[in-house]
């Protein structure tokens, strides 16, 4: 134990000037040292004339986001930036365990079904106006009410919320759900109760977050600026953060190496090399997305039988295609929930490529001869999109299974995904899917119910009851044991798709950042990085 | 009057196919708003909010009657007037596309006058090298060169962005460089056919000098073709600037355009082909107006 945290009033909020402890006087001792090698050389530092000059940091994304009401947030990035200037009730950490963020501690009241949050004391939003109860109830319900991508996977488990007192209230789950406690971890960003009569909100939101909402120049940038009501101890280094739009993924790597911007995401995967070189830090780490290819379960043809879909995945060199598209910076892919995710099964059978057992299975199959299949990619929505399609369908190709490639842009493609058009129409369907709050649940929405989200018409009803059976509360044993047997289903024994691959995310910054936390799920804790 | 009449009936006619246009495109904005885990149920919803579920004819009516009050609609995108968010972003088109317009200009005539002068010469070879590479080669690859070398390299210039005049030189010289391949051809050709006139003859036999015919008698004739050019070029600096704004990020009518064609925002689409089509009719009105005054044979042909 320290010395300072041994005395009684350590942390009791004494002013810190009247503690003298053995830190403090070394601290003294190096600032008057700092202080003297800065006369000698001729001036004071700049922060001891009062005049420290404004620290800024500058982000680019290839797409920033184009409304800001937090309620109303479309994409992942524009969540990311958002959470610059509002806070939630709940957070996580990089394993995904939850952390108290506005509230400083949850209670289950009844499992699955109640749970009771309690506010900080003190927390004010930027404005100065105190946070409360009845801001929590509003936000929460609003965000439930409003059309938000998150909402839709969110509203069927969510009821309502009852006020308790001041700080705390109570949160209802319409039905014991083990998933909703996620679901509402990650949608309740806090925003004031004013707003629901305020036009001019959503043009100049308002939060509780480090930073406040500046200003937004469509297809440019949006700037924040450091929140000087901040209610927390830690305030953040830089002044300003300015996230910026470059779509061109050559203009965004050349401006960091002009030194414009400090910060780049979206690195594309045949610029890593040019940015090390240029002495600057490219990161990357899997994320939640997994690029699969769905297999029809509308099509009459040979895919119908399960080991014709097995020799498939064994068709396709998951590894090779981590080397030759994205640099080895992916991660091959077995199962639908990648491995960040709690209760990612460990226990899988591996597709590792083996044409020869394609082929085998294939014949085995009565398919000795191959067969043509038609697939469909979204294309440009993710990095390399139709470059593995093209690649996977080459490898097919080489078992003697044809395939013809279409490929369709994002807004063509999701509708029709949607409608269950695509399931219809084609034999293989590509798509990036996005475990989408950090519970196994979330990779598994495609096959848990028909229609909707289930993009290939996957029809299983051992894994739709097993899904459903994994959203009540259990304890952690008999959840393994349900996830794992689900991912098994659907990965080996009545295979939905081909897991191909978690896509990584890229990012390249200057070497004189600190403090940041990647996320897998492309969240970057953008209020405390610091420069060295 | 009739001309004018004639214009509107074009610029109408412009918004009926850009609404039909957008719709008979595949795809839907709630893809881009509701994700991809959208319900069929929010889908619907938010379809009937957007008054997308709505006949067609209901929503042409609608489109009329609304724009005849001045009304774009709201951005689905941006959850405010499309109105604004074009007009917020028009001004930093106008400006790439003017300063790309004077550059292209100052640039093209004199090398078109020079080619036309030593025609067959290495000089006209030379000209017709560097119109033949301005044309030919795409305008994004040219920006991501200009970026490398005066961005990257040099430093002398910021990669992207908007914010000073600075920021304007790579996406205007980019810009411009399409529309003087086509400039300096047309000068070129303009300036031989006149070089040819008994007027020119008689100057030369008067003795004047070599750049005194090309600037004082042939070139204000040899111009009078390229202002109609330089008019239904104005078509295509706006859609040359999709492709140069997305290089540069340069957050004009280009970008709104390409991310509003993207995500299905019907109602900013619909604004920025609306007001580029009265924009072009307007600049052909003027062009032909300029037409008559430069040239007196032709007044009064048109009225």
């Amino acid at each position: 134990m320290s010395e300072e945290a041994k005395r009684p009033d350590a942390g009791t909020g004494a002013p810190a000037e009247a503690r003298y402890t053995r830190r403090r006087v070394l601290e003294l001792g190096a600032a008057g040292a700092v202080a003297a090698a800065a006369l000698q050389a001729g001036g004071l530092p700049a922060i001891a004339r009062g005049a420290r000059s404004p620290q800024r940091l500058t982000v680019a994304y290839p797409a920033i986001g184009t409304a800001w009401h937090p309620h109303l947030l479309a994409t992942t990035n524009s969540e990311v930036i958002a959470n610059t200037y509002v806070e939630m009730l709940l957070s996580t950490n990089e394993d995904f365990k939850f952390v108290p963020a506005l509230a400083e501690r949850f209670q289950v009241m009844e499992p699955g079904h109640r749970w009771r949050f309690t506010l900080r004391d003190g927390i004010r939003f930027s404005n100065g106006q105190r946070v409360t109860a009845e801001d929590v109830k509003f936000s929460l319900e609003d965000y439930m009410r409003q059309d938000s991508p998150h909402r839709l996977v969110y509203a069927s488990w969510f009821d309502r919320v009852a006020i308790v007192n001041a700080r705390t209230v109570d949160v209802f789950a319409s039905g014991p759900s083990r998933v909703a406690l996620p679901g509402i971890g990650f949608s309740s960003r806090v925003i004031p109760a004013s707003a629901k009569d305020d036009a001019a909100f959503a043009q100049r939101p308002i939060g509780t977050g480090k930073y406040v909402f500046d200003e937004f120049v469509p297809n440019d940038r949006l700037v924040v600026t450091k929140n000087g009501r901040y209610w927390g101890r830690q305030k953040p280094f830089f002044d300003e953060i300015t996230f910026r739009q470059i779509p061109t993924d050559g203009t965004r790597v050349a401006a960091i190496e002009a030194g414009e911007v400090d910060f780049i995401t979206s690195v594309p995967v045949q610029s890593i090399g040019r940015l090390r070189s240029r002495g600057l830090t490219v990161r990357s780490i899997p994320g939640v997305r997994t690029m699969t290819v769905w297999f029809s379960g509308e099509t009459q043809g040979p895919l119908r039988d399960p080991r014709v879909r097995r020799a498939l995945n064994y068709a396709v060199d998951r590894a090779g295609i981590n080397r030759a598209l994205f640099a080895g910076t992916g991660a091959p892919a077995h199962g639908p929930i990648p491995t960040s995710i709690p209760l990612s099964s460990k226990s899988l059978p591996r597709y590792d490529f083996n044409p020869g057992r394609a082929r085998q299975l294939l014949r085995e199959a009565g398919h000795g001869n191959g067969f043509e299949l038609e697939m469909v990619t979204v294309a440009g929505r993710f990095i390399n999109d139709t470059a593995v399609a093209e690649v996977i369908a080459a490898q097919l190709g080489a078992v003697d299974v044809r395939v013809k490639l279409t490929a369709l842009e994002t807004s063509t493609f999701t509708p029709q995904a949607l409608s269950g058009a695509l399931a219809r129409q084609y034999d293989l369907i590509l798509f990036a899917w996005n475990n989408y709050y950090p519970d196994p649940d979330g990779g598994l929405l495609p096959f848990s119910a028909p229609g909707g989200l289930n993009y290939g018409s996957y029809r299983n009803a051992q894994a739709y009851s097993l899904i459903a059976n994994g959203r009540r509360p259990h304890n952690t044993g008999s959840l393994r044991r349900i996830y794992d047997r689900v991912q098994q289903l659907i990965a080996y024994d009545d295979p939905a798709a081909m897991f191909i691959l978690t896509l990584p995310l890229i990012y390249a910054h200057k070497g004189d950042l600190q403090g940041m936390t990647l996320f897998p799920d492309e969240r970057i804790n953008w209020p405390d990085i610091r420069r060295a | 009057m009739r001309r004018t009449l004639r214009s509107v009936v074009v610029v109408l006619g412009a918004c009926l196919v850009v609404f039909g246009l957008v719709r008979l495109a595949p795809g839907d904005p709630t893809a881009f708003l509701l994700g991809t885990s959208a319900t069929p149920e929010s889908i619907a919803a938010l379809r009937h909010d957007l008054g997308l579920d709505q006949p067609l004819a209901v929503q042409l009516g609608k489109f009329y009657a609304n724009l005849a009050e001045g009304d774009f609609g709201e951005s689905i995108l941006y959850q405010r007037p499309a109105l604004d968010v074009v007009l917020e972003a028009l001004p930093r088109t106008l400006v790439l596309a003017g300063v790309a317009f004077l550059l292209s200009v100052v640039v093209a005539v004199p090398i078109g006058v020079l080619a036309a002068m030593h025609r067959g010469t290495w000089i006209d070879r030379s000209a017709s090298v560097v119109v033949v590479v301005a044309q030919s080669v795409p305008s994004f690859w040219i920006g991501i060169l200009l970026i490398e070398a005066f961005a990257v390299r040099l430093g002398w210039l910021p990669t992207s962005g908007s914010g000073s005049w600075k920021h304007v030189v790579l996406p205007a010289s980019t810009l411009a460089l399409l529309q003087l391949a086509v400039l300096a051809r047309s000068v070129r050709s303009g300036m031989l056919e006149v070089l040819e006139l008994d007027y020119i003859r008689a100057a030369r036999a008067k003795g004047a000098s070599g750049s005194r015919i090309a600037v004082v008698h042939a070139l204000r004739n040899a111009l009078i073709p390229v202002v109609t050019l330089l008019a239904l070029q104005l078509g295509a600096l706006l859609a040359g600037s999709v492709i140069t704004e997305a290089v540069f990020a340069w957050p004009g009518i280009g970008s709104l355009a390409f991310s509003s064609v993207s995500a299905r925002d019907y109602p900013v689409v619909q604004t920025i082909v609306i007001l580029s089509a009265v924009a072009i009719v307007l600049s052909n009105l003027v062009a032909d107006g300029l037409y008559g005054r430069l040239d007196p044979r032709l007044r009064g042909q048109h009225g």
